[in-house]
């Protein structure tokens, strides 16, 4: 799938690798029960400041014939969302009032030249948004990333199911294997391929995750740097090779010095204070009457997307953002990151057994464009920098560079991940710890209720009752829900997914178990949680039998065996 | 009250009242792009985001998920190289509970360091004692000195007399984390990722 260079090339030109990773991911966030939805934004605002101008920054580097490299994580929620069609029109009227804030701030900003600027520029941005999701991709961003894929530069990779932070469900290893399963399933059916690459969400690993990740056809991992630091044995390229886990499985590690310079909120290019400012917001500056029917409920203030601001400094007044300078600052960072990866790449040189090393530097996509507005821009400029050569540094992906340097080194990697402290407590403590109780229960639940059915015939109905039980386990499962409690921001949003995924479940166990499915409830639940539509529930027997048995099961509803609606 | 039905072996009765509100809605809200996905779905059944709302909601209000076991349960988790988190469920045994009389032994909490897990046993391993003294049923447990490849597991009951223990329960087996360099570090790695927001999403910068 990606373009192997000649091992010539790999060995006389360059000195080292440089592996950027954007990892794309939001939670399942589609709510048909609203005629709007707060949260829903969360998938536009990313849409529209981060997918669509990276699509725009692959086309613009695939019309210059750009030798580039880089790996795109798709979450399979993300994938979900973006092929919805509810969710596409509801992005179509999102973007339609963001261009008519855009011209109206054109108006209101006439006798403030350096303000029109930019709201001309805003106007400008969400034509051309509008132009790419509209008439180049006709609102499927996903054949943009396929058609990328396909010339070898870009490598499409996956996640769990829904984000699932596996280090915590571990207590049931089906619910491991469904989330990397399904997950990786959602990908193919989208996709129309197999990932050889997993992002563990989190990058939440522990010893043994190899072994599921193997079974699924995964060919590699990322970890924190961490966790090939503290592998066993202790690997001789510190996190400049990858390992092999003992299976054939690779654990590529995140170069910590690359990471610094772009995650740091102190220390990282983001924080530069010719670049926009994030929190500097017209949906929370200006007169309510006037900014009303682009916030929440007409009442409720939240982003526009429209900013006039830069970083600024510290403790001084806002000034005026200048896009010409900040994109002078973007190529400038560039630069940098090349020459520190160049620099890091010759101090390796003379450090490293006989392999070549490679930096592996995985961001988070949404940083880049939404966050950091600039961030897209940078990230075009170090991919033609790096395709240029006139230095060491040469970009790879993970599968590149597999292909041409298998890893010598067997070793298990550390439990770890990219979390505050480097392992879990973020995602369990005192703030969201009750939900893991609630979690296992209900996979157990699942569990059994597989085990009970195993060879007994289902009803259509209560198949489908099955597979949504399944959905609701998953969706319930999203690593999104404790981080969200942990950091205190949208709280009771996260608390209601939980809680009304996990009563979900229990209303369909309920139902099941009894046998009374009440057909109208069930649709309502396959409207709203209408994700994996391929699930099969019998994948949450612990022995994993349900693929061999399925389709000669479902018999005609006089056939159906009641027993299984015995409680067990 | 009249009741009708579709006709297409639907077992779906509906009143007069709830054909027109359905048609109401389709027509109000229903948008052609409106799909649910399922193979399965059966298209006769359609419903108004308001039916959908309500049907949510009944169902978040009738099935709250409640962590209760028929049988005592307790389940360990790992979090870092210097802590475990245990939760359980005394199941029909909950009459045993903090603030219980205090002539009764305290319900305790007895973690097993397990370094040779085929070797461990309940009289063999190296165990510690928490005493569980609040209604609280679950915890993080501090290691009290983290050791590499260490596994543990737990056991939920009461000490008796001599080193007797009444276990109503016992864990899972799990392996604490490493603590090796990201442990040995300072906590403050301005590199791990602090402050993604609700959405997940990158980084924030200082306002």
């Amino acid at each position: 799938m990606t373009k192997s260079l000649p091992r010539s090339d790999y060995a006389s030109c360059r000195q080292g690798f440089l592996s950027i990773i954007l990892h794309a991911h939001l939670p399942y966030v589609r709510h048909p029960e609203y005629d709007s939805f707060f949260e829903e934004n969360w998938l536009f605002e990313a849409m529209t400041e981060c997918y669509l101008p990276l699509i725009g920054m692959l086309d613009r580097l695939h019309s210059d014939n750009v030798d580039y490299r880089l790996t795109l994580s798709l979450s399979p929620t993300l994938i979900s969302m973006l092929r919805d069609d509810l969710l596409q029109t509801r992005y179509l009227k999102y973007l339609h009032s963001r261009l008519e804030l855009a011209e109206k701030e054109l108006i209101r900003t006439r006798k403030q030249p350096e303000y029109q600027k930019l709201a001309r520029l805003y106007r400008r941005f969400f034509l051309n948004a509008l132009s790419i999701y509209q008439e180049r991709y006709q609102g499927d961003l996903l054949t943009a990333f396929k058609k990328h894929q396909a010339t070898g530069k870009l490598e499409l990779i996956t996640t769990a199911a829904t984000h699932g932070f596996l280090p915590l469900l571990n207590v049931s290893e089906a619910a491991v294997r469904n989330q990397i399963n399904t997950g990786i399933a959602t990908f193919k059916s989208n996709l129309g391929c197999t990932p050889n690459g997993f992002w563990l969400p989190e990058c939440g690993y522990y010893p043994g995750l190899e072994t599921v990740l193997a079974d699924a056809g995964i060919k590699y991992f990322f970890v924190d740097s961490h966790g090939v630091m503290d592998a066993n044995p202790q690997p001789r390229n510190s996190v400049y090779t990858p390992i092999n886990c003992g299976n054939g499985v690779a654990a590529f590690a995140r170069d910590p010095e690359s990471s610094k310079q772009v995650w740091s909120a102190k220390e990282g290019y983001p924080g530069d204070f010719d670049y926009r400012e994030y929190y500097s917001d017209i949906g929370f500056e200006l007169d309510l009457d006037y900014i009303a029917p682009y916030i929440l409920d007409g009442e409720t203030r939240i982003n526009t997307g429209i900013k006039y601001h830069r970083v600024t400094g510290e403790n001084l007044p806002k000034q005026v953002y200048n896009p010409r300078q900040a994109l002078a600052k973007a190529y400038e960072h560039a630069q940098d990151f090349i020459d520190k990866r160049q620099q890091q790449i010759d101090r390796l040189g003379a450090a490293m057994d006989e392999s070549q090393p490679i930096i592996v530097a995985p961001y988070d996509a949404e940083l880049f464009g939404h966050w950091w507005y600039e961030g897209t821009y940078w990230l075009e400029c170090v991919l033609r920098l790096a395709s240029k050569d006139t230095h060491g540094v040469q970009l790879a992906s993970c599968s590149d560079y597999l292909k041409q340097q298998p890893p010598a080194q067997i070793a298990t990697p550390a439990a770890s991940t990219w979390g505050d402290q480097g392992y879990s407590s973020y995602w369990i403590n005192e703030t969201n710890d009750w939900i893991y109780p609630l979690l296992h229960k209900a996979e157990q639940e699942m569990e059994q209720l597989a085990r009970d059915i195993q060879g007994l015939a289902v009803t259509p109905l209560q198949r489908r009752a099955l597979n949504q039980a399944a959905r609701s386990i998953l969706l319930a499962q999203a690593s999104d829900w404790p981080f969200i409690l942990k950091s205190g921001t949208t709280i009771d949003y996260a608390n209601k997914r939980i809680t009304d995924h996990l009563a979900r479940f229990n209303y369909l166990h309920d139902s099941i178990r009894k046998n009374r499915i009440n057909e109208r409830y069930l649709t309502a639940l396959e409207i709203m949680d209408n994700i994996f539509p391929d699930i099969d529930f019998q994948d949450y027997h612990p022995l994993g039998v349900g693929k061999n048995i399925k389709s000669d099961r479902l018999q005609d509803a006089a056939q159906h065996v009641p027993d299984i609606v015995s409680h067990r | 009250m009249t009741f009708l039905h579709s006709g297409y072996n639907s077992k779906i009765n509906l009143s007069a009242k709830e054909i027109l509100e359905i048609s109401q809605e389709i027509s109000r809200n229903f948008t052609p792009c409106y799909s649910s996905g399922m193979p399965e779905l059966v298209e006769k059944i359609r419903l108004s985001p308001q039916e959908l709302l309500e049907i949510g909601e009944e169902i978040g209000r009738s099935f709250t998920p409640k962590a209760s076991y028929p049988m005592p349960e307790v389940v360990l988790l790992p979090v870092d190289p210097g802590h475990l988190y245990a939760y359980w469920d005394l199941g029909e045994k909950r009459e045993i509970s903090a603030g219980d009389n205090e002539d009764k032994s305290p319900l305790t909490l007895r973690i097993y360091s397990q370094p040779e897990e085929e070797q461990a046993t309940d009289d063999t391993a190296a165990w510690f004692d928490i005493i569980i003294d609040s209604p609280s049923t679950r915890q993080q447990v501090s290691l009290p000195s983290p050791v590499d490849d260490t596994a543990y597991s737990a056991a939920i009951g009461t000490c008796c007399e001599g080193d007797g223990f009444i276990a109503f329960a016992h864990s899972n087996i799990i392996y604490a984390p490493h603590g090796g360099a990201a442990w040995h570090q300072s906590h403050n790695n301005s590199t791990y990722n602090l402050s993604k927001n609700a959405s997940g999403q990158g980084i924030s910068k200082s306002a």
